[in-house]
């Protein structure tokens, strides 16, 4: 190649030069090219790593997202214009200085072909990335279809806990799914030992409840379930205890196809909106959204965190307007005046409300220097405690109520051995713990110990954890104030947890009290100011006291307690909270993003504006984002958030929002048949390290109807009408979230990537041109020239010698 | 003045070699296990676990000896500290069965340093023994400590606090918080699935001889299994885990017999229970660090291999050759030892892209040195060979953490026969470009001794018209560096070049298929992934390396200068982009 420098420079020759022989010059200089490719090394570097702005580079927070700033993703970064005449300038100079100073040989064949390779690729990739399109589609197992002998019908997708309802007035149907078997093995019939997907919906009906199992491709196995006496069993099947398969033959149930007629474009932004009744959401896309900072035009439309730094307030105007076809609202353009990448709306207390609400924040520091802080509302069931129940707040309609609390019950355990007659009430007065002394049963083995008495408030349950022993024999009884629920675990850790429920000593009973004096109280009330603490006997010796706001008090040694705020008209005020830079997951995208849609007043003459469903008239109203959006709550897949927003207009009007990602129809509907998980040695184990593939059977809805199933799975997509299918995400098994929720076998749903490819040939031949040339210049033309040397060697050697 | 320079290259090898030489044996401290104050051997050191190591243990989808299997295991907590210089194996079984022994002995590692201090810092309050404070020093420097003093409130305080901050610690927090689960006694016992599914079948799961002995009734597969053989498993394994809490060596070793003669007999299906030599080869390659050490050998190879480049010595190229095609055949042996034990070929993590990256330096060195003898570049592809074999099995062995030995499954998302291409193309171009990094920087350093003596370097290159030229067999005296006058420099252009060349097609040509299986993958062929963007930044360096060296004046130094700056983007994308700028790639 080093010939090259010895070729003559074109633009040189010729005594005067024109301004386009300079021009020339200047663009197929090689020097050109070499600074054309270092600034977009550059470029390309600080796009995507970012800027280093710390020496330890291997921090995390060493890299300044330079491209973020810009509000600009890595396609983004790539497709940028600076980027796009930096690509320009480059193909430009190739082509000017290979037409030039290379001169088309067969020596030089290497460098012609692989620069005619990269030019083959540029225009690839020009056709490529302006067409490209890319998204991804859920598409759900199957849907359960009710329908009512009147020809009603209402349908819900097949998820653990989905509901619905159907039927009006007294003959009023409410369905849920209660259990769904992704893979349940058919026990009988022809297709005995074949695996299907199974729902099992339980039915409340106007005359009964049962069970009704459906599954997917054998309606005729179709059978109900109902309650039975044995508490083994609580469900038996109809046929066996009434002698027919359904025993409401009015519902019908049964599994259909659902399927997704969308793609949504990834990287997009949409807001969606109907009128509250509609059925289909319509699309107003939104054109350079921001997606990577903060954008907030007042710091009272958030929540900080005290120890975060505010972010600057710099406000935005994204136009969104209407859509062409049946936009309800087609006269409005909203505009977006605030972006949030990272936050959760929270509720937190504010005063200024019209009724008693008592409010309080209290803080509770303790010796070591840990402390809490806790926003209690008297008046709410789920936020009067603190503490695992030993603190309580209180509103006291009058003092006698007081009086109630002072006098109110130890905690008791009631202990009870049968055989020996004995009857004990023993009031938990001890501070419990691990190092208490055993207290002997008179005229038994039996010792026991208080541990501790735990209040678990999320679940409203009272315990008390009691050590038992019994000779040699020693065991943890949890008991429970529900006595039902009381049970033993055996003394030692490792086989404890497998000798299973229930008692392992029968003679022994033992029920739970909570008692009402163990917990603090903070009492507000009866006047509006009044606040008092009532601290229990064991803790302190001056039970009662008042309450001085920002005053700690001791309750016991080494705590203190702090009223921090008392708001007796205390009302609660929904802001999202901004999560502080650190606390960022990243890999959370902008699914924790939102938007602050800003609503024009309709120009109604009178002070009425948009109205915020119930109260106070509204001009905007925060949006989280939806990764779609889904028509209906009966529509959502688990995981997946659907909290439309709605606001009333002064015209009567009710209208919901929500902010999601563009959509583009599907060339036709894709449904999902089956999806299978297949696995490595020893089966599936909950693990992705055990998974060997995920696949889904797709089916697709051509004009004679829907083909046959067709497997997409990784590394394996499916082209379908210009469009191709890929396995992008899965639904896994899953626990039970909140109380309630059923959990998840998962497999219910599959999650599809779809994208177009034009002009991969065409990149792809370039590719291959360019390889080909770079092997012949290294080493199929220095062999050329060798054989045309070689003679001149063969002279001089011999001419040497 | 040669001979000068000669000492001076082994002095400086020698320098560097002594901290390994003289490393001292991990034995801090006395651990729970440890002989105290008297020369009887501890329970440890009678225990004989090697049958038992053999047994096959099923984690995370693949069947693996219960060797390496503990060996994965207790680098979740122990880092790549050893307690005591206990085997992994007896360490997983005595915080198992004896874990009362373990409450208050330093043993879980903390990766992080400020991670460590914050903990030492709430634990160090005024007033503490001085026992403890020494305790507290010991863990800032070696990051090990007690489960008792990480579960004291403070500490969880200020975990808790720094688990907040997702940027900088918390995935610190994350890994002590489980290596406290990973060692807690009923998860290694629930862990611990011995019993292959007694009806066969590679998708049925394994249980645990606990399960087998307490959910036989209930579960129809393990109820499948002869009574006689469950009988006497069940036996065994309760003898077993009394006589372990006996300290009683002779019981342990007789039962654990029992138990690897019974286990393998639950499900003699070689689907589904692997053969006995596959899982003894897996333990000798765990207990043997999975051979990491053959860097030493390499390291050895350099001296004799550097005087020879310097100074022609045949005898230095004969012992360097020697001691090189010795680390390689350890080398090849560990690489197809790891293929024979995973069943695939490894390149699916960082630990096998590594030294798998390594490994193909090598081949393409040993073919060389062996195919082009008299070649005045001879010994230079051995010494870049071993100067990347060497980097790459240190880091292995001294960032076990980071390059996990663990074998595990290859990702769903990988099994392709274009990403096979892809990655091992890929790292084998990664492995050349070390290499050439290495003559060029040889040539640097030629290059600033030739200027020290004021003489001028310009024409210090091979004239290559395409690296071809120079392994081309070619007349006598006719191939570029064949001339009377070649200098040390215009060689190590030369090699600098014929490695480029070749890396530059191969990286080329690796980025375009990881495009084909991108393009079927992940629905595009070309993402602007970080990973992406660097492998296409090294590219072009190198582009620019070419063209720079048509156009400057002082082409061998551009040269250089441009193929260190290429292994630096290289080494970037593979360190800083993996670890710290994740993207899709993050596997490898």
């Amino acid at each position: 190649m080093n010939d090259l420098t010895r070729s003559e420079d074109p633009g040189r020759s010729g005594g005067s030069r024109s301004v386009v022989s300079r021009l020339l010059g200047f663009f197929s200089s090689v020097w050109l090219g070499i600074a054309l490719l270092c600034v977009l090394f550059v470029y390309a570097s600080i796009g995507s790593s970012g800027l280093p702005v710390r020496l330890n580079i291997f921090r995390p927070d060493a890299w300044m997202p330079l491209r973020e700033a810009f509000e600009l993703s890595e396609y983004e970064w790539f497709h940028w214009w600076p980027f796009e005449v930096l690509i320009a300038l480059l193909c430009l100079n190739i082509v000017l200085a290979t037409l030039r100073r290379i001169p088309l040989n067969l020596v030089n064949l290497g460098a012609w072909l692989t620069h005619a390779g990269i030019i083959v690729l540029a225009l690839g990739s020009v056709w490529y990335f302006s067409t490209k399109v890319e998204g991804d589609a859920p598409v759900a197992r199957r849907e359960i279809v009710a329908r009512l002998p009147g020809g009603e019908e209402a349908s819900m997708i097949a998820t653990p806990g989905g509901t619905m309802r159907i039927g009006d007035g007294e003959e009023t149907y409410i369905l849920q799914v209660r259990e769904i078997v992704p893979e349940w093995e058919l026990l009988s019939g022809d297709d005995k030992g074949k695996r299907t997907y199974k729902v099992a919906v339980f039915v409340q009906g106007p005359d009964q409840t049962f069970i009704r199992e459906l599954l997917a491709g054998y309606p005729q196995y179709t059978e109900d379930l109902v309650r039975s006496d044995d508490p083994q069993q609580p469900f038996v099947r109809a046929k066996k205890t009434r002698g027919k398969a359904l025993v409401d033959e009015t519902i019908e149930l049964s599994l259909d196809y659902a399927p997704q007629e969308y793609f949504y474009l990834a990287g997009s932004s949409a807001l969606y909106l109907r009128e509250v009744g509609a059925e289909e959401w319509i699309e107003r896309p939104i054109d350079d959204l921001p997606r990577f900072n903060d954008y907030l035009a007042s710091y009272d439309h958030v929540w900080l965190g005290s120890s975060m730094v505010p972010p600057p307030l710099r406000p935005i105007e994204v136009a969104v307007p209407p859509a062409d076809v049946g936009d309800p609202m087609p006269d409005v353009a909203f505009s977006i005046t605030e972006h949030l990448r990272y936050a959760q709306m929270r509720q937190r207390i504010a005063g200024g409300g019209d009724r008693i609400n008592p409010a309080a924040t209290v803080r509770i520091a303790v010796d070591t220097g840990a402390m809490q802080d806790y926003e209690l509302l008297a008046l709410d069931p789920q936020r009067r405690t603190a503490l695992g129940g030993a603190l309580e707040f209180h509103w006291l309609e009058s003092e006698p109520a007081l009086a109630a609390l002072r006098d109110a019950a130890p905690p008791m355990l009631h202990i009870e051995i049968p055989a020996q007659d004995i009857v004990l009430e023993e009031p938990i007065e001890i501070a419990p713990g691990e190092d208490a002394p055993f207290t002997p049963i008179a005229g038994t083995e039996y010792r026991y110990r208080v541990r501790a008495t735990p209040t678990l408030a999320d679940r409203g349950v009272s315990l008390a954890i009691v050590d038992i022993e019994r000779g040699e024999q020693n065991f943890t009884r949890w008991v429970f104030d529900d006595p039902a629920m009381t049970r033993d675990l055996s003394g030692d850790g490792g086989m404890a947890e497998h000798s299973g429920a229930g008692l392992i000593d029968e003679n022994i009973i033992m029920t739970y009290e909570p008692g009402e004096a163990e917990a603090l109280h903070l009492i507000a009330g009866p006047e509006d100011d009044a606040l008092r603490l009532l601290v229990p006997a064991r803790l302190s010796e001056v039970t009662e006291r008042d309450v001085v706001v920002g005053e700690p008090m001791t309750v016991t040694e080494g705590a203190t307690l702090t009223v921090l705020r008392y708001l007796p008209r205390g009302r609660l005020e929904a802001r999202p909270f901004l999560v502080p830079p650190a606390q960022r997951d990243r890999s959370v995208g902008s699914r924790a993003s939102m938007i602050r849609l800003n609503l024009p007043v309709a120009d109604t003459g009178s002070d009425s504006g948009f109205d915020s469903g119930g109260g106070s008239p509204v001009e905007s109203v925060w949006l989280p984002y939806h990764d779609y959006p889904f028509q209906r709550e009966e529509e959502t897949l688990r995981r997946y958030p659907y909290r439309p927003t709605t606001v009333a207009l002064p015209d009567g009007r009710r209208i919901e929002f929500m902010f999601s990602r563009r959509r583009l129809k599907l060339p036709s509907p894709v449904a999902l048949e089956t999806f299978e998980v297949e696995s490595h040695v020893g089966g599936f184990t909950g693990e992705t390290a055990s998974i060997r593939d995920w696949r889904s059977m797709l089916k697709f809805r051509a004009e004679t109807g829907w083909t046959d199933p067709i497997a997409v799975h990784m590394n394996n997509p499916v082209e379908f009408q210009d469009l191709w299918f890929f396995q992008s995400s899965w639904d896994p098994p899953e626990a039970p979230r909140f109380q309630g929720d059923p959990g998840s076998s998962g497999l219910n749903y599959t999650i599809l990537g779809v994208a177009n490819r034009n002009g991969v040939l065409v990149q792809l031949l370039g590719c291959c041109i360019a390889v080909a040339g770079m092997i012949y210049a290294f080493y199929c033309k220095p062999y050329i020239r060798r054989r045309r040397q070689a003679p001149h060697a063969a002279i001089a050697r011999e001419g040497g010698s | 003045m040669g001979a000068r320079y000669a000492w001076l290259t082994i002095a400086v090898l020698t320098f560097l070699a002594a901290p390994v030489l003289g490393q001292p044996a991990p034995r801090e401290g006395e651990g729970p296990a440890g002989a105290r104050g008297n020369d009887e051997p501890s329970f440890a050191e009678r225990v004989d676990l090697t049958a038992f190591g053999r047994l096959a243990v099923h984690s995370r989808g693949r069947v693996k000896s219960f060797d390496s299997f503990a060996a994965s295991v207790m680098r979740a907590v122990t880092g790549s500290r050893s307690i005591d210089g206990q085997s992994d194996a007896f360490t997983y079984l005595d915080l198992m069965l004896r874990p009362g022994r373990y409450e208050d002995e330093d043993h879980i590692y903390v990766k992080n340093k400020l991670v460590r201090a914050a903990i030492a810092q709430t634990l160090a309050e005024p007033g503490i023994d001085a026992a403890l404070s020494e305790r507290l020093e010991r863990f800032v420097k070696r990051g090990l400590i007690s489960p008792s003093l990480l579960r004291a409130e403070r500490v969880q305080a200020i975990l808790a606090r720094l688990s907040t901050d997702l940027m900088r610690s918390a995935r610190y927090v994350d890994a002590v918080r489980n290596a406290l689960a990973v060692r807690d006694a009923s998860n290694l016992r629930q862990g611990l699935k011995l019993v292959a599914p007694p009806g066969g079948g590679a998708e049925e799961r394994w249980y645990t001889l606990d399960e087998l002995a307490m959910a036989g009734d209930t579960r129809p597969d393990l109820a499948a299994m002869p009574a006689e053989l469950r009988q006497k498993l069940i036996s065994a394994w309760i003898d077993f885990t009394n006589a372990w809490r006996r300290s009683d060596a002779v019981g342990v070793n007789a039962t654990s017999a029992q138990l690897a003669a019974l286990l393998p007999a639950v499900s003699p299906d070689p689907e589904v229970y692997p053969e006995h030599s596959r899982l003894a080869w897996e333990s000798w390659y765990f207990r043997h660090g999975n051979m990491t050490w053959i860097w030493l050998i390499y390291a050895f190879s350099l001296v004799p291999l550097l005087l020879f480049v310097s100074f022609r010595w045949s005898a230095a190229r004969w012992a360097g050759l020697l001691l090189f095609f010795a680390a390689f055949g350890f080398h090849t042996f560990a690489v197809m030892l790891r293929w024979y034990v995973s069943g695939r070929w490894p390149n699916a993590n960082m630990f096998e892209a590594v030294t798998t990256a390594a490994w193909f330096g090598a081949c393409f060195a040993v073919l060389f040195e062996l195919f082009a003898q008299r070649s005045p570049m001879r010994g230079l592809f051995a010494l870049g060979s071993a100067v990347a074999s060497m980097t790459a099995l240190m880091a292995t062995k001294f960032y076990p953490l980071q390059l996990d030995p663990t074998i595990g499954n290859i990702m769903p998302v990988l099994h392709d026969v274009w990403l096979y291409i892809h990655t091992n193309v890929i790292i084998f171009s990664y492995a050349l470009i070390f290499m050439a990094a290495v003559s060029a920087l040889l040539y640097l350093v030629y290059r600033a001794g030739r200027s020290l003596r004021g003489a001028d370097g310009t024409g210090e290159f091979a004239r290559v018209g395409g690296a071809g030229s120079l392994i081309m067999t070619a007349p006598e005296g006719s191939s570029p560096l064949e001339r009377a006058r070649t200098t040390i420099g215009q060689v190590l252009d030369g090699t600098t070049m014929i490695l480029i060349e070749l890396s530059f097609i191969l990286l080329w040509a690796g980025i375009v298929m990881g495009a084909i299986w991108a393009d079927h993958s992940w629905g595009r062929p070309w993402g602007w992934d970080p990973k992406e963007v660097f492998a296409l930044n090294t590219f072009i360096v190198f582009a620019l390396l070419i063209h720079v060296r048509l156009q400057a004046r002082d082409k061998g130094l551009w040269t250089a200068i441009l193929a260190v700056i290429g292994c630096a983007v290289m080494l970037f994308n593979w360190i800083v982009i993996n670890f710290t700028i994740a993207g899709l790639h993050s596997y490898a």
